[in-house]
């Protein structure tokens, strides 16, 4: 018999993929910083995409309609939702899909570690949640310095909200846009990382950088940052 | 003697608060950050201006003595009403004056405000009060902290089940019988270069809600 989970799972995936395509297609966008996307490109650096957690779907929004879905490698985490995510990912179009197992040390989770990190200096780009996937919110982990640092990368932050959405109830409050939503994009000046930056100094200075885009993405949205 | 309209206005935020005190029920995190400051020195207790009435009913849970609770609010009419309310809840009141330009009365009060600290008392003070712009810290506060030699300590604190008053600062009313969840966060040093410092107030401030709306929906 067939894997039923492995199905299910699967199915979960193409499911969010079909919802998420038509709120891509009917969405209509505002952008403030643009010009920031062109500096960090400019750099010649990798770009690593950075936003909170819960701003994660409406970003993608974005990439699937303004960026060549073809150049990202999507991290996703390394337990059973990565079948989803990697279902979701591969009908994204995604270059590829890196599952890293975020909650042991393993060596596994250093490869997959590792794989992004080439795939990042190959002229891949990815986006990171550095306070997923579980939280606590607002709190940027090390993984994302760490990737910063060693792939030398230009991180842009980004702020996406839109007031034609669902907040979920759970501890990233996940924006869940509905079809034919205004959407509001706010990105902030590339922060690029030196392989010998200061890892605190580095999160901090991008932790503070996402929570400003974020509250004037909230604020032209017309929404104030905790309802 | 405030007037009567001040004092009815008052009157009905302490029912309010006291009412929220009485029957809502309060799931607190952080609480030996805050014994920890205050073993340390005094404490400058900030939070966002919308989160007052939520953190009312903690202060009065958890402070032995509320007299020793510096309430800073603007010497206006607001703080005319505020004052009634402070009074009532038996903390103290310090009105300061807090717009237009920065004369000779405000360094007074400054002043006094600095040796009040240093004596011993905790200050309550909401850096982007009192009229905004909102969610943004003001280098008041940084200042005040380092004069007085005290501990910043941010508050957060989150209720689904609220009136939500439509202005600046979506001041939370919350409704009685309601579940409130608050954080207190790790002190933030004051030492150093005040806008510095005032974005790590920012973000602490951002942090400590963004876990109490966590822990309202994830731990119960």
């Amino acid at each position: 018999m067939a894997d039923f989970g492995l199905w299910w799972r699967r199915f979960q995936g193409n499911a969010m993929f079909t919802y998420f395509r038509l709120v891509t297609r009917t969405a209509r966008w505002q952008f403030e910083g643009r010009e920031n996307i062109q500096l960090a490109r400019a750099s010649g650096r990798p770009l690593i995409w950075a936003m909170w957690h819960g701003q994660l779907m409406p970003f993608m929004h974005y990439g699937d309609r303004f960026e060549d879905a073809g150049k990202f490698a999507i991290i996703t985490v390394g337990d059973d939702r990565s079948d989803i995510l990697g279902t979701f990912a591969e009908r994204l179009g995604a270059a590829s899909t890196h599952p890293v197992d975020m909650n042991s040390s393993s060596m596994a989770g250093g490869r997959a570690v590792l794989r992004v990190i080439a795939a990042l200096k190959g002229g891949q780009q990815t986006f990171l949640a550095p306070d997923g996937p579980d939280g606590p919110p607002f709190v940027a982990k090390a993984g994302i310095s760490f990737l910063a640092r060693k792939a030398m990368a230009a991180v842009v932050p980004v702020g996406v909200w839109t007031r034609q959405a669902v907040q979920l109830r759970r501890w990233d409050r996940y924006l869940v846009a509905f079809p034919f939503a205004r959407m509001v994009a706010v990105f902030g000046a590339p922060i690029l990382a030196e392989r010998r930056s200061d890892d605190q100094t580095l999160r901090d200075q991008i932790t503070a950088a996402m929570s400003r885009v974020r509250y004037r993405a909230q604020q032209l949205a017309g929404e104030s940052p905790w309802p | 003697m405030a007037a009567f309209h001040y004092t009815l206005a008052g009157n009905g935020l302490h029912l309010l608060a006291t009412l929220t005190r009485a029957t809502g029920r309060y799931q607190v995190e952080g609480v030996d950050h805050l014994l920890a400051a205050k073993a340390e020195g005094p404490l400058l207790l900030t939070a966002w201006h919308g989160m007052t009435m939520m953190l009312a009913g903690f202060f009065l849970n958890h402070y032995e003595d509320p007299g020793q609770l510096l309430l800073i609010l603007p010497d206006d009419w607001h703080g005319e009403i505020l004052t009634v309310w402070i009074n009532k809840m038996g903390a103290q009141p310090f009105p300061m004056p807090l717009t237009g330009a920065a004369g000779m009365s405000a360094a007074r009060q400054l002043a006094r405000l600095v040796r009040l600290l240093r004596a011993g008392n905790d200050a309550y003070i909401t850096p982007d009060g009192p009229a905004g712009p909102g969610y943004q810290v003001k280098p008041g506060v940084v200042y005040l902290a380092q004069k007085a030699g005290a501990a910043i300590l941010p508050l957060g604190a989150y209720t689904r089940s609220a009136y939500r008053v439509n202005r600046w600062d979506q001041y939370v009313a919350p409704y009685p019988f309601s579940r409130i969840s608050l954080v207190i966060g790790a002190p933030v040093p004051a030492e150093g270069d005040t806008g510095v410092v005032s974005q790590q107030i920012q973000t602490a401030l951002h942090q400590v809600t963004a876990q109490a709306a966590a822990n309202y929906y994830e731990k119960r």
